[in-house]
């Protein structure tokens, strides 16, 4: 039989650190249990789960084919298609995933120690980690099959990955914690962003836009997050628009709300 | 401390409401052994999520504890995972050392070589011993049960209940049951759900009097020993 003092132990008088190993550990259980639902015993999901945003891209490309449109910057085509294309599918990804969460914690949450914000914290996270690995699947196969690479700057690339993915995450949290109030939320927070996919400079660039157009999509949040890594990769284009600080202030924005509707839910 | 405070919860089924609770209040010791019996139907399960915090009252205020933990529930065990990694993960859930946690299991789940097998190949008696195995090695100061405290067949029954009535020497059980006769000898505190509040009763007999009626006046004809009982060592 387990030692029962060790219920106390976990449970009273433990320090912040101990408390944050715990939150760490129970997302880490959740993204091992995650991964094995999602992808099952085998690991062969694995690849079907990357196929999904290979065919986004090939489709794409078909597309700028068949309408004879080429990159508008001094870039092949697929490399410009993949400096938007990936870090959008991470933005739409990381919605879709955290977006799940509360069916995903559901079956758990009768735990004590379980919440949908730990399960929606790691389904954010394995995306994120999804998207890494996606990103260098991606790069592996522009080199071997087209001999084209482009990485300007991998940490601006990177940080643009990272907006895209805390938009994502934070909108999807933010939609999941007004739908306490009102369910009906969640599924049209859905559906007011397909259009992001043509507003959020993927199939062009910021700078190529009349500035009368730039000021309308220049409140998309997601188009700069793009710009930042589009400019981190490609070595020939500086977006003339892109900004951190919006981006940011729009996660940080999204959070407060989620906050906002969970605390009002409570009372 | 667990309970309700002034708490309603409604419900609309088919057209017709539903009264759970109308401002109702209980309150709970976290190591207290507390049966709260309600007929079949009336919202035994809902009772069960609002202490587990998976459902809110439509109004009032629900008591919780940090350390509750369902009894018997299998519900949260991934299939595609063995049922030594859903116990593994199980103990990272609940903060206490998966080996320990997993041997224990191993052993009082009587599973054998199925315990590393995927939970999808399990028999609902398999999941029920795996489940019952891994409530009575979490590390719970309240246990939460829905209906029915052992199962399983007669000789892990009576294994699960000694287990239990060993565990239950220093940890809470709250019981809501539609059938009051496994709570008979383990609790110490019974209520029975009545037009929505928790009514105090003095002792089991008294209990299963004022469910009969309760049976009687809702549908016409008392409680019969309908439901597969399964006594507790």
């Amino acid at each position: 039989m387990l030692d029962r003092g060790a219920i106390s132990k976990a449970h009273h008088g433990r320090g912040l650190a101990e408390w944050c190993r715990v939150q760490v550990d129970l997302v880490l259980a959740l993204i091992e249990r995650d991964v094995r639902s999602r992808f099952g015993e085998t690991g062969a999901g694995y690849g079907l789960a990357f196929l999904a945003p290979l065919a986004w891209i090939g489709a794409t490309y078909l597309a700028f084919w068949l309408i004879g449109r080429t990159s508008p910057v001094y870039a092949d085509t697929i490399t410009f298609i993949i400096s938007g294309l990936i870090p959008y599918a991470l933005f739409r990804y990381a919605v879709t995933a955290v977006g799940r969460a509360r069916s995903l914690a559901r079956p758990l949450m009768i735990y004590p120690t379980i919440t949908e914000g730990h399960v929606a914290a790691a389904a954010a996270v394995l995306e994120f980690v999804n998207g890494l690995v996606l990103l260098g699947i991606v790069l592996a196969l522009n080199w071997v099959v087209f001999g084209d690479f482009e990485m300007a700057d991998p940490f601006a690339f990177l940080w643009g990955m990272v907006l895209c993915w805390a938009l994502g995450a934070s909108y999807a949290y933010a939609l999941l914690s007004l739908s306490r109030i009102n369910s009906r939320i969640q599924s049209i927070g859905l559906v007011l962003i397909r259009p992001t996919f043509f507003l959020s400079a993927i199939l062009f660039t910021a700078n190529e836009l009349p500035e009368r157009i730039l000021e309308v999509l220049g409140w998309n949040p997601l188009l700069h997050a793009v710009e930042i890594a589009r400019d981190g990769m490609l070595f020939h284009y500086e977006s003339r628009v892109a900004s951190a600080g919006y981006a940011l202030a729009c996660v940080a924005g999204l959070l407060l709300l989620a906050v906002a509707a969970n605390a009002a839910r409570r009372d | 401390m667990w309970g309700f405070v002034n708490c309603s919860r409604y419900f609309r089924t088919g057209g017709a409401p539903m009264i759970v609770l109308h401002d109702a209040s209980l309150r709970v010791d976290t190591t207290e052994k507390v049966a709260v019996l309600i007929r079949a139907g009336q919202g035994k399960s809902t009772i069960i999520r609002m202490l587990a915090g998976l459902e809110m009252p439509d109004s009032g205020t629900v008591l919780r504890d940090a350390g509750g933990w369902p009894l018997g529930y299998s519900g949260g065990m991934n299939a595609e995972m063995t049922g030594e990694a859903n116990i593994r993960t199980l103990a990272k859930f609940a903060d206490v050392d998966p080996l320990e946690l997993s041997a224990f299991c191993y052993d009082f789940s009587e599973l054998g070589s199925a315990y590393h097998q995927p939970v999808k190949t399990y028999s609902s008696t398999m999941k029920g011993r795996l489940g019952m195995a891994a409530s009575l090695g979490l590390p719970a100061r309240t246990y939460l049960a829905d209906d029915r405290l052992v199962s399983g067949d007669e000789a892990f029954r009576a294994k699960a209940g000694a287990a239990l009535a060993e565990r239950l020497q220093d940890t809470g059980l709250i019981f809501v049951a539609s059938n009051p006769r496994q709570a008979k000898d383990v609790c110490d505190r019974y209520y029975v759900v009545n037009d929505g509040a928790f009514v105090a009763c003095d002792d089991y007999d008294h209990a299963c009097a004022m469910l009969d009626a309760s049976q009687v006046d809702d549908a016409g004809s008392p409680l019969d020993a309908d439901i597969p009982l399964f006594d507790l060592v």
